[in-house]
């Protein structure tokens, strides 16, 4: 009897390490998005995606050449990725009324298209050459990241980039877009042609028909 | 604006507005007025309307890599509008023309790479009696915001990354002799500064040197603030082109 009543301890030990593992897991795990529309190989770090699969803060997501990503974030906002990207969930707070939300583009474009928000919150993109921010309530915009510069062009609402090395930054409004290169100010904005946006619009695309 | 002109001791000064409208993305149109007052020796003050402008523009050719721009435009100004006891014409007067812009930062030309070149041609045709006038100007500019963004991160006070010096050349040469008219040929050189943040907003202000007889004497000062509607309302109807081209889904 006191071998069975150690065994029985012993298990019970294990149980509540792994129900603490378990535990610590799911707090750390903090759901950021449901992937809503994927079209190729798409990855987080390295497992495939499919429509349904959850994003988590910490997750690094990889979209192929060719392929394409949608992502339905917790407070509704919807990040579409464009082929040869990656991007990073680095945080994804939503505690409502407010919001606090970083991301970073290691390559390749985005399109951010930020639910309204009524309190002060957070929603940047960091890549190499600066972060850009969300000015406005609500937003529609794009951001590029290439090796030595990233692009920002704004549909609906303000974004402010701002340069990693100068500190200098502009505003830009909506149908505006500029150029920020790695170790200089920003460009001063300009208006961009519906024909930019247009090109922009069918980069982020997603060839998936059941997309939203 | 404050100038002299020769054997007329006046000293003049225009307050101008223009409201720039996009019609299309390529389409603008443009409307101009003012008054001028003119300060007379031995005589009293006056002070009157300018002529009512109104400028057509279309961007015929754009190349950014080259940083390349060409327009045609098409002004009109009406006569009889403004007062005539401030010099405003009684005949109006059409003027087809060309503006371009050249940036240079395409060319492998290191802290050179700032310089602009813009420059306008036009060709005035005066109704009735009014002389014809031929038109021209050139700027050249060196951007320093373009080189703190573009070329060298600098060290400098964050005021002079937004100034851009800029010294610009007008020309006029009446073409026709009219009998009551001047026919001489006009030409001022302005240099001067101006100065953006990409805030929405620009300032300029030059010195008006006057180069020949005809010109005037004494030197004149020109302030300008412009406004950027479209940046400050971009989602108004006041900030947007009026026909905006189709956007995907």
């Amino acid at each position: 009897m006191p071998r069975f009543e150690n065994t029985n301890r012993k298990l019970g030990v294990l149980f509540a390490i792994l129900g603490l593992i378990l535990w610590v897991d799911t707090a750390a795990a903090t759901p950021a998005g449901t992937v809503v529309a994927v079209s190729g190989s798409c990855t987080d770090h390295g497992r495939v995606l499919d429509r349904g699969d959850a994003v988590q803060v910490g997750d690094t997501i990889d979209v192929p050449t060719g392929g394409n990503l949608k992502l339905q974030m917790t407070d509704r906002s919807v990040i579409s990725v464009a082929p040869d990207s990656s991007m990073t969930v680095v945080g994804y707070s939503i505690d409502a009324p407010s919001r606090n939300v970083r991301l970073s583009l290691t390559r390749g474009a985005l399109r951010a298209q930020v639910s309204s928000i009524r309190d002060p919150s957070t929603f940047e993109v960091a890549t190499a050459s600066g972060t850009a921010s969300v000015a406005s309530a609500s937003a529609d915009w794009f951001i590029k990241a290439q090796p030595d510069a990233a692009q920002v062009a704004v549909l609906v609402g303000t974004i402010d980039l701002r340069s990693a090395v100068t500190g200098d930054s502009v505003s830009i409004p909506a149908r505006w877009g500029t150029r920020l290169e790695t170790g200089l100010d920003p460009v001063l904005p300009r208006i961009w042609a519906q024909r930019e946006f247009n090109a922009v619009i069918r980069l982020t695309g997603t060839n998936d028909p059941a997309a939203l | 604006m404050k100038a002299l002109k020769p054997f007329d001791p006046t000293r003049q000064t225009n307050f101008g507005g223009t409201y720039s409208k996009l019609i299309t993305e390529d389409l603008g149109i443009e409307l101009e007025d003012g008054l001028i007052h003119r300060d007379r020796l031995g005589a009293s003050s006056v002070t009157g309307a300018q002529n009512f402008r109104a400028t057509l523009q279309y961007e015929a050719m754009l190349d950014p890599p080259h940083e390349f721009l060409l327009s045609v435009l098409l002004e009109h100004e009406f006569g009889g509008t403004g007062d005539p006891a401030v010099g405003s014409e009684k005949h109006g007067a059409t003027t087809p023309g060309v503006t371009f812009g050249k940036g240079l930062g395409d060319l492998p030309i290191g802290y050179w790479r700032p310089l602009a070149i813009t420059g306008f041609a036009g060709y005035e045709f005066g109704e009735g009696p009014r002389t014809n006038t031929f038109q021209a100007g050139i700027s050249i500019q060196y951007s320093i915001p373009y080189l703190v963004s573009k070329v060298s991160n600098v060290n400098m006070p964050s005021f002079l990354r937004g100034m851009t010096p800029i010294t610009e050349v007008f020309f006029a040469n009446p073409v026709e002799r009219a009998p009551d008219q001047g026919t001489n040929t006009t030409l001022v050189v302005a240099p001067g500064v101006s100065y953006s943040r990409g805030r929405g907003w620009e300032l300029g202000i030059e010195a008006m040197i006057p180069t020949t007889r005809a010109t005037g004497h004494g030197i004149g000062v020109i302030a300008q603030l412009l406004v950027q509607l479209d940046y400050l309302l971009p989602e108004s109807v006041i900030g947007r082109p009026i026909f905006v081209p189709t956007e995907l889904p």
